[in-house]
């Protein structure tokens, strides 16, 4: 095979068995690589009933035929496995170099299984894979983990480390995944997933390279991509100066950025300032970085006084800055390289702290509960300490350790948790666009915004006109195609910023150019389809119901403010835009995949 | 009845003459205009075009900002939070008080 290696490596934890398993060319063919190659291994193996946090649960890491090629940012990884925070399918992407890394050993993915009895690692070189104890790195955090790992590897060699840090040891439901100390496959709770089959971390050392089929084909679609990156401001400069914090000015400019749990979007001008990615850069910003392969350079390496580290992002920044009504980039800062060490998904946690904090305000949680912490608004010397809690379980932390949902779930007012599914609503408002509000409720994994379909993206920075904010006709249809542009990128293994540059052409030339198969456009359209579609064959098996493809009340109940107006997302705006978006899906009015177009993608018997 | 009548006179009186516009640059605009950001005093009637026209004085600004007399494609400017491809383009009109935010082709998330 062209691009891919032709192996799939199964790891059983329970029993210890390593297989190598022939990768099937038509599920190549139909599932291209990444999300969709990792989609399609994790649904052939597991029991979509099983509890997320038991050895039934499946984990798959998917790297696509564009991983080991010159392709721009085609270096990312795929989680798929049962999340542990919503009971449906949990998908993760992320940067990097582990992924590339892993594919050099020769493997195009890996499918683990079951619960080992003891702590392990699994180590995966050029001649062979085994399982090994790891009771000495248990309690360690990613980046002492990390650097044990590297320097306890064989003389000469280079590895590259996928692990977890406390969290996930510690089975904290929004526990990340994380490679070269700091890049974090963190939404859907994977660590907790680790954790639970008592897997420490994923070391990889390999020297494959992979063959391209047609040279020609696949360098005029790297020229192309190369130049296009060049072209767009975002791609060639604004990213690599300001990282991705620089939207937070803008998002603030259309009334979209959230203030305290998303009860609005009102913050004044210095405050915003002070959170900046304009002023990052002029602050705690030593040197922008790239993953492998990456030529946008968006990652911020920042040193606060004597620590240094890398972020905060946009998502961070906000999350646990401006939605917990904290404008303090230090203390935010500080508790992101905290995150990154303990192993917990930045999103996740600022918005269950968010949650915490309006129970508290609201008086359902007491200062007796929280061992005296003042869990207010505005509190930003509560932050690292609030982190480390969660990743521990320590205390309090015990309950913010569950997610928002939960946390409120426990307190009897489940209407403060800000997710879709269980999972947290990341860092724009969906009452400031209709469209991505509608990317919120139909992402399979819960509230993502690069599940989900980034609408913001490109209503604001590619095109306006194609994207009205408040539309109810436009929205499905929009978002559709976002999220099939979202699972192509996925798929194909590369960065969601090369969408501000161009969106699908230069890829059909690179993955076709690599494999010698067809990866059109029209046919890379099929595959996003069916990907999309099995996706939510997993979540109606797994218990998805119609009613959980929505928002919470308060986005209907509670109006902010945008352009002078006061809006809301009312119910039967909620309902006509779910109704509209199955039917552009070609899916039932109960949300279900119809007989004709199961036919269509091959999907057949996939009934629900 | 009579107070708000006068009222409105006044004010006919005051927008026939000027309006005063607030400027706010971001990312690399910002050292550009050499500006966090500018309020400015402009004649009643100029377009966002006029005023973008008024704030380049150089060549460098200029390039940066127009496509010959075209607004360039990389360059989002917003009037009030709304996108001026949203309205008319450099032929959007202002009032009193507005704010126009001047952004580079952004990314991120």
């Amino acid at each position: 095979m062209y691009g891919y290696h032709g192996h799939v490596l199964e790891v059983d934890l329970s029993d210890g068995s390593i297989q190598s398993q022939p990768l099937n060319t038509q599920v190549a063919k139909d599932y291209l690589g990444g999300r969709g190659l990792a989609t399609r291994l994790f649904f052939d193996t597991v029991d979509p009933s099983c509890e997320p946090l038991s050895p039934k649960n499946v984990l798959v890491i998917a790297t696509s035929p564009l991983i080991g090629s010159r392709a721009p940012t085609g270096c990312r990884g795929h989680m798929v496995f049962k999340s542990p925070l919503t009971g449906m399918i949990g998908s993760s992407n992320c940067g990097g170099t582990w992924a590339n890394m892993f594919k050099s050993t020769g493997y195009d993915a890996l499918v683990l299984k079951g619960k080992s009895s003891e702590p392990v690692m699994i180590d995966i070189g050029p001649e062979k894979a085994e399982i090994v104890p790891a009771n000495h790195l248990w309690g360690l955090d990613v980046h002492e983990t990390t650097e044990r790992l590297t320097s306890e590897a064989a003389p000469g060699r280079s590895p590259r480390i996928l692990c977890i840090g406390p969290a996930g040891e510690n089975l904290v439901r929004i526990a990340a995944v994380v490679n070269d100390k700091n890049r974090t496959y963190g939404r859907s709770g994977p660590g907790a997933v680790f954790g639970s089959k008592n897997l420490k971390a994923i070391r990889v050392f390999g020297n494959k390279k992979i063959q391209i089929k047609d040279e020609e084909h696949y360098r005029s679609g790297l020229d192309q991509a190369s130049y296009l990156l060049k072209a767009a401001p975002a791609t060639k400069r604004i990213l690599r100066e300001l990282g991705t914090s620089g939207l937070v000015e803008l998002i603030n400019l259309i009334d979209m950025l959230p203030h305290k749990n998303f009860q609005d979007t009102a913050h004044t001008d210095e405050n915003t300032d002070r959170v900046s990615g304009e002023t990052l850069s002029k602050t705690f910003l030593e040197r922008p970085g790239g993953c492998y392969g990456c030529p946008i350079a968006c990652q911020r390496h920042t040193r606060v006084k004597d620590k240094k580290g890398e972020g905060p992002e946009y998502e961070t920044d906000v999350m646990m800055g401006p939605n917990c009504d904290i404008y303090d980039l230090e203390a935010i800062t500080h508790a992101n390289y905290l995150c990154n060490e303990l192993g917990l998904d930045t999103i996740s946690f600022g918005g269950t702290l968010a949650c915490a904090m309006e129970l508290f305000e609201r008086g359902f949680i007491s200062q007796e509960e929280t061992e005296g912490m003042e869990l207010r608004f505005g509190n930003a010397g509560i932050l690292e300490e609030m982190v480390k809690r969660v990743a521990y379980r320590k205390g309090f932390g015990d309950k913010l350790a569950e997610g928002s949902l939960r946390l409120a779930r426990f307190y009897q007012h489940p209407e403060f948790s800000m997710t879709v599914k269980g999972l947290e609503i990341p860092a724009y408002d969906p009452r400031a666009s209709f469209t991505q509000a509608l990317g919120y409720m139909t992402s399979p994994t819960g509230a993502c915004h690069l599940r989900g379909g980034y609408a913001v993206s490109l209503a604001f920075f590619g095109g306006t006109r194609e994207i009205p904010r408040f539309s109810l006709l436009q929205s499905p249809i929009a978002i559709r195609n976002l999220q099939n542009l979202g699972i192509l990128q996925d798929s194909l293994g590369v960065c969601r910023f090369t969408g501000f540059a161009f969106s699908a052409d230069p890829w059909a030339r690179i993955a076709s150019g690599i494999t010698g198969l067809d990866f059109s456009t029209s046919r890379m359209e099929e595959v996003a389809n069916r990907i999309a579609t099995l996706e939510r064959i997993f979540n109606l098996k797994a218990g998805l119901k119609i009613e959980d493809d929505t928002l919470p009340n308060r986005f209907s109940k509670e109006s902010i403010r945008v352009r002078e107006k006061e809006i809301t997302i009312p119910k039967d705006a909620i309902q006509k835009m779910r109704s509209e978006y199955y039917n552009v899906r070609g899916w039932d009015t109960q949300g279900k995949p119809s007989k004709s177009l199961l036919r269509a993608l091959h999907l057949d018997g996939g009934e629900v | 009845m009579k107070g708000r009548k006068n009222s409105r006179s006044e004010d006919e009186a005051n927008d026939s003459v000027r309006m005063k516009i607030r400027i706010k640059f971001f990312a690399f605009f910002r050292e550009l205009f050499q500006g966090k950001e500018r309020d400015i005093e402009l004649k009643k009637g100029t377009t966002v075009g006029g005023l973008l026209t008024l704030l380049c004085h150089s060549e460098e600004q200029r390039k940066e900002i127009f496509d010959d007399n075209a607004l360039k494609s990389t360059v989002v400017v917003m009037r009030n939070g709304t996108h001026v491809h949203s309205l008319k383009g450099l032929k959007t009109d202002m009032n009193d008080g507005d704010t126009i935010a001047l952004f580079p082709l952004i990314g991120g998330g």
